[in-house]
């Protein structure tokens, strides 16, 4: 019974599969009349169409957003020019007339040749440029020649500019189009494509992703003669975010203009929060000569130049101290006890030392010196003695914990640590044994010590504020968040600086400017400046004079480092000038310079508190003054 | 083992699988061509692991036996229609539409294998049925089976893979017995939900009804897309102008050309020729499976082909009519030759079941 039931209903299927058949052989049969009709029928006709498929594609070059300062005024912007540019399609065009362009446009012969044949290895969808931010002169005789020049496109393109030009270079970067190994490499995304505008170095390259937009495309139908008829498809770009920075572009122009020609680096924080006010290096670079397609020549120059345009000195290098150090041996040693503010030393102009002699700067001797007296002449002999007493271990604990000899945390790339030299720091690097008398020369920051100019303005703040060590930014801490940061927490070593320690040693910073000290030119009237001037030998005394003597003076690096006001300090700031002699002629004017346009912005109009030197206060702001 | 196995891959359909792999290879040949200039991804690359994948899935559906196959139905229609639901509400909506369920790498989609678990659920329900006709109760029964994911899937809304889902239930109901009059009626029925359809067709929908009417009325829009396939095809001619050679295709006037126009570049590169061969290999796919269901052993194998026939033959009515004009723009890939992991894996699981049916023809 089911059997019969089975193939009974079989049947029924079975019966109507031929109607299935049916339906498709015409089905299939439909689909390839279509083919017939589009492939072979038209065929012409579409052909026709597709040769007259003159459609290009145009990147929309999405302008980079604006990098500000702290008030709002642009430190980097875009400006608009013009890219004449090429399809690959077309190239064949465009040989016929390469004479013409190359008269036309002003081109060195044979100059277009090499550039087609350099950007032959580049993605075929990319355009060939022929001349990158063109003037009016070009753009017009193309113009004039459309008949003879189809295909040549003039292609709107945003370029930045940095209006300031070479202020504050190596802090903002500069722009170019990413490189093969970049783009490899994945550093700028996956959506970065080839042709793409980078940031390089600086802010530029730190918050890319913030200041980088997305490019948009246009499409559009473009008749035999290169002109535009319609657009077919618009994908409009999307500008790059704007970027505030903690910079005040004042002070970073009296920096810059006090500074000069001369080669260092200045950097300038707010030590309550980190901000970072000012930061240059010098020589610079000009940015803008980045954002056009920059020569080989040019690039080469840059990079080879002996006096180093491209490091970022504020940052990036590291240099003896010098006398500077001689802060952190008066911390080690009042907080380790063993220096009291009437404990005495006789200067006589030198010192024996295990057995060597160790000379003070001043060949007459300063006689009986104290904590103050010796931070105020920068006596070298009371150091000499202090770091002996304390031990280069010592030493070494308590420069480490102000900061020194490890990366500030800045959101920079390419920080150096700097050296807090120490037996087990030689053993480690050069596997050799540390002499008593190198402790000697580290007590007034010579020899292996050697510290980078963010780190030392972040100590000064550090120590005004009472040994609160912000980690220095660029970045307003609120805006940092949006760009996938996080500002560390303030460093709070432990111990913590005794008060009395912090009190006597600015009272002894606050001398060097305000009394007979040697940082007279750094004082700012009613601003109670502290800082300390240091000047470190770059060469052997003899090596010096032979050179002097061929007529190639060559002087000692030249620091000046401080903070004020000496109570509730509200800027820190370091120096340092290459071969700029003593710091107290050559540094401290600069860091004056600074410290009078903050004073004059934030401090003038205020009731000045008293100068007085007797109560002082180590109580940390609760708000910001400015 | 092996001797119990042999006779299973002797009665193995090595002539149609050969034919499916021969379109997939022209396939990952034409995505190479159409995405040459693509720097972000590798697609080809990617299909051929899809296509390896397939080979894979396709191996572990032929080893089951379908009739032990067809006892999980309720759970395989089970996993569809919740997997269904879930896309509903944790897929991220991509251009108005939800349809992907991100799983780590890879990006599935539900409406792809609910083709297979309708094709199934269908054939276990209509071999069922033990009298000639069917009855009017059995026919709603059927329909709901189908209403319900389908109406998951319209909820995304993906009109194109929803529509998908009605040929298996159309070509089930007549082959398992509709009345000749029924048939009618539904022929009325189905020009009656057009109709009815067509008020509630979302705009943008009306719109590319509109312009498969009459692309010109919207060159740049979606009109653009027919007319440039068009023109990609057309400028083929009868050899075509070689692979990778395709001018349309490189300068990228044609979007999703490796995904659902596809075909277009085939049409392009290889001519009239060219898409005549991949045609007919389809064409000879789907008259071999017919005759693997008028000599399976039951009625569960005969639906179970006829309905995996159906939507193969529906995706390329659909697609390729697209292409050449003859049908209105919609996101249905063609299988076997489109880019993309899950339409693969859903071809190569009814080619599966398609020869799972013809190995176990005979009893050994």
């Amino acid at each position: 019974m089911q059997l019969r039931d089975f193939y009974n209903d079989k049947e029924t299927t079975q019966a109507r599969i031929p109607m299935l058949q049916v339906s498709i052989i015409l089905g299939f049969l439909l689909l390839l009349a279509g083919l017939w009709r589009v492939q072979i029928l038209r065929h012409n006709y579409y052909s026709t169409l597709a040769e007259q498929n003159q459609i290009r594609s145009i990147r929309w070059v999405a302008p980079r957003g604006k990098i500000l300062d702290r008030y709002g005024r642009p430190l980097a912007n875009s400006r608009r020019s013009y890219t004449l540019s090429v399809t690959r399609k077309d190239l064949s065009e465009l040989e016929s007339s390469l004479d013409l362009l190359t008269e036309g446009l002003r081109f060195e012969p044979g100059y277009l040749k090499s550039q087609i044949e350099k950007q032959r290895r580049r993605p075929r969808y990319l355009p060939l440029v022929l001349k990158e931010d063109a003037g009016i002169g070009d753009i017009s005789f193309i113009e004039a020649h459309r008949q003879e020049l189809p295909a040549i496109q003039v292609v709107p393109h945003p370029i930045r500019n940095y209006p300031e030009d070479e202020v504050a270079a190596h802090l903002l970067g500069y722009v170019t189009e990413i490189s093969e190994n970049q783009l490899e490499s994945g550093m700028f995304g996956d959506t970065a494509k080839p042709g793409d505008i980078v940031g390089q170095k600086g802010v530029e390259r730190v918050y890319d992703h913030i200041l980088r937009g997305v490019d948009g495309e246009k499409m559009v139908r473009v008749d035999s003669r290169g002109r535009e008829i319609e657009t077919i498809r618009m994908v409009p770009p999307l500008a790059g975010d704007n970027l505030s920075l903690t910079i005040d572009i004042d002070i970073q122009r009296a920096a810059e203009k006090a500074f000069g020609d001369r080669a260092g680096a200045a950097v300038a924080v707010d030590p309550r929060t980190g901000e970072v006010l000012c930061l240059l290096s010098r020589p610079a670079f000009d940015p803008n000569s980045f954002a056009t397609r920059i020569s080989r020549q040019k690039w080469d120059q840059l990079l080879l130049d002996p006096h180093k345009p491209m490091q970022n000195r504020a940052i990036q290098s590291r240099f003896p101290p010098g006398s500077v150090f001689k802060i952190f041996l008066a911390v080690a040693g009042l907080q380790e006890g063993v220096l009291t503010p009437t404990h005495t030393e006789h200067c006589s102009g030198s010192t024996q030392i295990y057995g060597r002699r160790f000379a003070c700067w001043k060949k007459e001797g300063h006689g009986e010196v104290d904590l103050h007296r010796a931070i105020v002449s920068s006596c070298n002999v009371f150091f000499y003695r202090l770091g002996r007493k304390l031990g280069i271990d010592k030493i070494a604990v308590h420069a480490k914990a102000m900061g020194l000899g490890y990366k500030t945390g800045i959101d920079l790339l390419g920080e150096d640590p700097g050296v807090i030299p120490s037996p087990e720091w030689k053993r480690r690097i050069y596997n050799a044994n540390w002499y008593p008398g190198e402790t000697i020369s580290v007590a007034i920051g010579q020899g292996a010590v050697s510290l980078t100019p963010i780190q030392l303005a972040r100590a000064l703040g550090g120590l005004g504020m009472g040994g609160v060590y912000n980690v220095p930014h660029v970045v307003p801490s609120e805006d940092l968040s949006r760009a996938g940061r996080r500002l560390p927490a303030a460093f709070k070593p432990d111990p913590p600086l005794e008060p009395r320690t912090v009190r006597l040693v600015s009272q002894g910073l606050w001398g060097v400017v305000n009394e007979y000290g040697t940082g007279r030119r750094a004082a700012v009237q009613g601003f109670d400046v502290c800082g300390k001037t240091g000047t470190a030998q770059v060469i052997s005394r003899e090596s010096r004079e032979r050179l002097t003597s061929e007529g190639k003076p060559f002087e000692d690096n030249a620091w000046f480092v401080g903070f004020a006001p000496r109570d509730l300090p509200e800027i820190a700031a370091a120096v340092f000038v290459e071969q700029g002699g003593s710091g107290g002629a050559s540094a401290a004017p600069v860091l004056q310079a600074m410290f009078q346009v903050y004073f004059d912005k934030h401090k003038k109009k205020q009731p000045l508190n008293g100068a007085g030197s007797e109560h002082i206060s180590f109580s940390l702001p609760s708000e910001r003054v400015n | 083992m092996p001797k119990q196995i042999l006779p299973y891959l002797k009665q193995c359909d090595w002539v149609l699988l050969s034919l499916a792999l021969a379109i997939a290879a022209v396939g990952v040949a034409e995505i190479y061509s159409a995405t040459q200039y693509e720097l972000s991804e590798t697609f080809y690359v990617k299909q051929i692991y899809y296509i390896i994948l397939g080979l894979v899935v396709l191996a572990l559906v032929v080893s089951l036996d379908y009739r032990l196959l067809s006892q999980q139905v309720p759970y395989i229609y089970l996993v569809a229609v919740l997997s269904l639901l879930l896309v509903l509400f944790i897929a991220p909506a991509i251009h108005g539409t939800r349809g992907w369920i991100p799983l780590g790498a890879f990006k599935i989609q539900p409406a792809e294998f609910a083709k297979v678990a309708i094709v199934l659920t269908l054939a276990r329900f209509l071999s069922e049925n033990r009298t000639h006709f069917l009855t009017s109760g059995e026919i709603i029964k059927a329909s709901l089976l189908v209403g319900l994911p389908l109406g998951l899937i319209l909820l995304q809304p993906d009109l194109g893979s929803a529509v998908t889902l009605a040929p298996p239930l159309a070509v089930g109901l007549v082959l398992g017995g509709l009345r000749r009059r029924w048939i009618l009626a539904g022929a009325v029925l189905v020009a009656l939900i057009t109709a009815a359809g067509w008020y509630s067709l979302k705009p943008y929908q009306k719109e590319r009804v509109y312009t498969f009417l009459e692309p010109e009325r919207d060159p740049r829009g979606q009109g653009y897309q027919a007319i440039q396939s068009r023109i990609a095809m057309g400028s083929g001619g009868l050899l075509g102008k070689g692979v990778t050679q395709g001018s349309q295709t490189a300068l990228g006037f044609l979007p999703e050309r490796h995904t659902d126009f596809i075909f277009s570049v085939v049409g392009e590169e290889l001519g009239f020729a060219g898409s005549f061969v991949i045609l007919a290999f389809y064409f000879l796919i789907i008259m071999r499976a017919i005759r693997i269901a008028q000599t399976a052993r039951d009625k569960l194998g005969v639906f179970l082909v006829l309905g995996a026939v159906s939507v193969l033959f529906f995706h390329i009515l659909v697609n390729v009519g697209m292409v050449v004009g003859l049908a209105p723009i919609t996101g249905i890939p063609l299988p076997l030759l489109s880019y993309g992991g899950s339409s693969m894996l859903t071809t190569f699981m009814l080619l599966g079941l398609i020869i799972n049916v013809g190995m176990r023809r005979y009893i050994y």
